[in-house]
């Protein structure tokens, strides 16, 4: 058994230490929010935060986690449906996705850069993100999101970016 | 606009007709014909239903695949039926007559034309139901139906109001009205930027895309296939993959051996173990250079089909000043979506059940049908979000795949591909050879264009899937097979693909004399339909050599197409949209010492127009993109924050073709794996975009695709400008 925290709940899993904790997560744990995208840390799809820094799961075995706190997109968020961390909001604000398959690595990749730097230039950015492939070419907007999270974390108060309706009503056979 | 919509016209409207079943179904009321049951509700027709606790739901017959076609479609019923879109539930239609894309008699989302051939049937379907609605509720108070108003989701007379729901009962029994469609001043939400629909899912990672979607007990199955594509298992050794952890089961199946597991990990974990031998198909004869001379030959032995032929091209090419001459090419290109092929099937003795990522619903129905030996009526198709469709999951091979595992092997079962399955399985954007040939004449205009190209038709491979889709269901399954098995006779012998000379046959230029070939030559590595289709590498060719053309008269390249489309207002206009935001001829200096050059190019796809001025610079003797300027003319806009989503994705999607993208094949065998041999732009690599919209109230034409064949030219035009060296084919690369 290898015990860890995964978004903050003591977890104790059967599966083999060289399993990644991608498929951990996904095939034992069923949490699918995580994605599966090159299996060689290659695109950043798989990024989740071992104790807060950003890795990619689908090449990390899950023996590394062990003792350790582990956060994917599904944890972000506060408690509540409307609590997105700054990071979410702000791709709500700039609606970022497109296919949004490699949105959780994404956003992974950013929430880990901001817990360290709350205000990264436009370098710091490429440097952080330049491991995280999207196909459908959302870097741009990507990269305003960024920014803009930056600057709520700086300033909370300041910038109101949860204007914008979010799932209220709105309901999808899309989405779990 | 008046739209009258008896039932007749309505499918007619709506590019039903012809259908033969879509008559028979009702555009109102009768539940037990509609696609979808539920007890009480209003389906007012395929798409919409609308429930007495006052839901509306919207049945969606388009995939998402990140196109925004969710958000845009929604939006045209939310406009006419007064309601917020985000009020609206969204479901997935399900396979049916009534959901054929009008363009292709299939149920397909490609070509970019989602908005374009829903622009009036949804709006329709929307304003009919409102209608309706208004002479429920007129009823309901006894009044005229013109006092009563509906607004933000309800009737309302004098302080009275009612839900729609509340109205449900009565609308239901209603004949169906003429109606007017909204002008463009009238429109509420059409042309405004919103929240997307599926932005918050995607955002909080709740979205279920294919992988996600398998049910509950389904076990993960990783397949073997053969190093080229094609070749089927001689025999096989499980060679001791059966004691691995987690394992179920193995089986082969045609074209390879599925180990079933657990976990996904632990199937592909164990499948290392197999040893397989393999029939390996003709295709294992090629490698790159051979498939080059194989084209060359092509193009020197046969005359090819003639897809243009204005004027005459030999005369005006012995009469020229000037005669310039040129070989194009381009790589076989794989689609890389970010979210592997995968499919999740239920089967058992009378009902087979599909999970799948998919472009083709109903294409897939038909593969499942064929695998699994049952009929049409006993298999459901559920299409799923999908990360990233590009054209690639208009092909079904991996739902077919995995009804072959499920049969094979009794259980139900979710395939998942792996990166490298992604890679060197794919249908390809095929390879292409061209060669071209213009005049000029002494006043330096061009008085001939002669195109000429070779690659492989993309239609036999559609054909041999698609076929059991449009051919009667009675049909036995072996006449199935024959018909699908005709495409290369018909598409190699008999008819022009038009896939593949699309952009150079249907090119804008104004030239007198302009003739357009194409040779059919098929090497055997099967090919599909990529972002752009033809375009993707025939405005590479095009606007390469128009640049060469302008070069040779010694005119500036933009001046030189203004003149070429004088008589095209929107070409012209994103041309000169361009040109002035991007600042032709005066590149910006930037804060590095390399001096900054500039490109420019324009073409015509899916019916829209678009323009691009790339401004590069070169370090090392590799290429450095800063800006790209882009305007485009796309009629009216649903969402334009999407339309520039688009067109800012179909750019870097451009620049992935034009500086990276090659599939190499050595023994038949595709050599690139993953990413790291098969890159795609990264954010280090992304340059300043700009994307202008052209406001138009016309009727909405493609974003999806046209920004893509324009950004090759563009950046190859301006390496031209930077360093006098004319690069003809891609990946653009100043080694080689």
């Amino acid at each position: 058994m290898i015990t860890f925290s995964l978004n903050g709940n003591d977890l104790s899993v059967d599966a083999d230490p060289a399993m990644p904790l991608l498929w951990v997560i996904r095939d034992i744990v069923q949490l699918q929010g995580t994605k599966f995208g090159c299996g060689q840390g290659l695109c950043g799809a798989c990024t989740v935060h071992l104790d807060g820094i950003a890795i990619r799961s689908c090449i990390t075995p899950v023996s590394e986690a062990k003792g350790k706190q582990v956060t994917t997109i599904e944890g972000l968020q506060g408690n509540t449906e409307t609590d997105e961390h700054p990071v979410q909001q702000a791709w709500i604000k700039n609606n970022v996705p497109q296919c949004g398959y490699c949105q959780p690595g994404q956003i992974m990749s950013a929430s880990a850069l901001l817990a360290k730097n709350t205000s990264p230039t436009d370098d710091d950015i490429t440097q952080a993100m330049s491991g995280n492939i999207c196909r459908c070419g959302t870097y741009p907007k990507i990269r305003q999101a960024i920014h803009d999270a930056a600057k709520h974390l700086a300033s909370p108060a300041s910038s109101n970016v949860s204007t914008v309706p979010l799932t209220a009503n709105f309901q999808s056979d899309l989405s779990s | 606009m008046n739209t009258t919509t008896s039932r007749r016209n309505f499918l007619k409207a709506a590019g039903l007709t012809g259908t033969g079943l879509a008559f028979s179904l009702p555009l109102s009321g009768c539940a037990s014909n509609s696609p979808h049951h539920s007890h009480n509700s209003w389906h007012a027709n395929a798409w919409l239903e609308l429930t007495p606790d006052n839901r509306i739901l919207f049945y969606l017959h388009r995939t998402e695949m990140g196109q925004g076609t969710m958000t845009g479609l929604t939006t045209l019923i939310a406009e006419e039926l007064e309601v917020e879109a985000h009020h609206i539930e969204v479901k997935t239609s399900g396979v049916h007559t009534d959901y054929v894309n009008p363009l292709y008699g299939i149920q397909i989302t490609g070509g970019s034309s989602s908005t374009a051939t829903n622009w009036i049937p949804l709006r329709t379907v929307a304003a009919t139901a409102r209608e309706m609605l208004r002479k429920a509720a007129a009823k309901r108070w006894n009044v005229k139906p013109e006092a009563v108003l509906i607004r933000s989701g309800k009737a309302h007379y004098q302080k009275y109001s009612f839900t729609y729901g509340e109205l449900v009962d009565i609308a239901k029994d209603l004949s169906v009205p003429s109606v007017t469609l909204k002008t463009p001043d009238q429109f509420q939400k059409i042309g405004k930027p919103s929240i997307r629909l599926d932005t918050p899912m995607k955002t909080k990672g709740t979205a279920r895309f294919g992988i996600d979607s398998a049910p509950k007990g389904c076990l993960k199955a990783s397949v073997v296939r053969c190093p080229v594509i094609g070749g089927t298992v001689k025999s096989w050794d499980a060679n001791g993959a059966f004691d691995m952890p987690g394992v179920k089961k193995i089986v082969a199946i045609p074209n390879g051996v599925a180990v079933i597991a657990i976990s996904w990990w632990q199937a592909k974990e164990a499948a290392k173990k197999l040893t397989i031998e393999w029939d390996k198909p003709k295709f294992s004869k090629f490698s790159d250079a051979s498939i080059l001379e194989g084209y060359r030959n092509a193009l020197k032995n046969n005359s090819g089909k003639t897809a243009r032929d204005d004027g005459n091209t030999d005369s005006a090419f012995e009469a020229a000043q000037q005669v310039i001459e040129a070989e194009y090419r381009v790589p076989y290109l794989a689609h890389a979506t970010m979210e592997p092929m995968n499919c999740s099937v239920v089967l058992n003795s009378d009902h087979c059940e599909v999970w799948a990522p998919t472009q083709g619903p109903d294409i897939a129905a038909a593969a499942a049908e064929h695998a699994s030996g049952l009929r049409r009526s006993q298999i459901t198709i559920n299409t799923t979000l999908i990360g990233g469709g590009f054209g690639r999951r208009l092909n079904q091979d991996f739902v077919e795949e995995a009804v072959h595992i499920a049969k094979e092997s009794g259980l139900p079962i979710q395939l998942i591909w792996s990166r490298e399955d992604d890679i060197k399985n794919d249908f390809y954007r095929p390879a292409a050879v061209a060669q071209l040939k213009g005049s000029l004449n002494a006043q330096g205009q061009v008085d001939a264009l002669y195109y000429k190209s070779a690659s492989p038709n993309i239609m036999p491979y559609t054909f041999k899937e698609a076929s059991a889709v449009v051919l009667p269901a009675w049909l036995p399954d072996g006449m199935v097979k024959a018909v699908g098995s005709l495409g290369p006779t018909v598409y190699g012998d008999l008819l022009l693909d038009e896939t593949s000379v699309e952009g150079a046959s249907d090119s804008l230029y104004e030239i007198e004399n302009f003739a357009v070939r194409h040779v059919q030559y098929d090497p055997g590595l099967r090919v599909g339909f990529w972002r752009s289709v033809g375009h993707s590498y025939n405005g590479f060719f095009i606007e390469s050599f128009i640049d060469e053309l302008a070069h040779a008269s010694t005119r500036d390249a933009y001046q030189f197409r203004l003149e070429l489309l004088k008589n095209n207002a929107k070409m012209t206009q994103v041309l000169s949209t361009v040109a002035d935001k991007g600042h032709w001829g005066k590149p910006s200096q930037g804060n590095t010492p390399n001096p900054r050059f500039q490109g420019i190019a324009v073409h015509h796809s899916f019916k829209s127009y678009v323009a691009l001025l790339a401004e590069i610079s070169i370090h090392n003797n590799s290429v450095k993109v800063h800006k790209i300027t882009c305007a485009v003319h796309c009629g009216q806009t649903i969402n334009p924050d999407i339309v520039k989503a688009q067109m800012s994705g179909g750019i870097i999607f451009g620049l992935t073709q034009a500086l990276k993208g090659k599939i190499s094949i050595k023994d038949g065998e595709v050599q690139e794996t993953n990413f790291h041999n098969y890159e795609l732009l990264r954010m280090n690599e992304v340059p300043e975009i700009e994307v202008h919209i052209i406001p138009s109230s016309d009727a909405p034409t493609g974003v999806g695709e046209p920004a893509v064949p324009v950004v090759a030219p563009a950046i190859a035009n301006a390496i031209f400008a930077a360093t006098g060296k004319r690069l003809r084919s891609l990946p653009l690369t100043l080694n080689s």
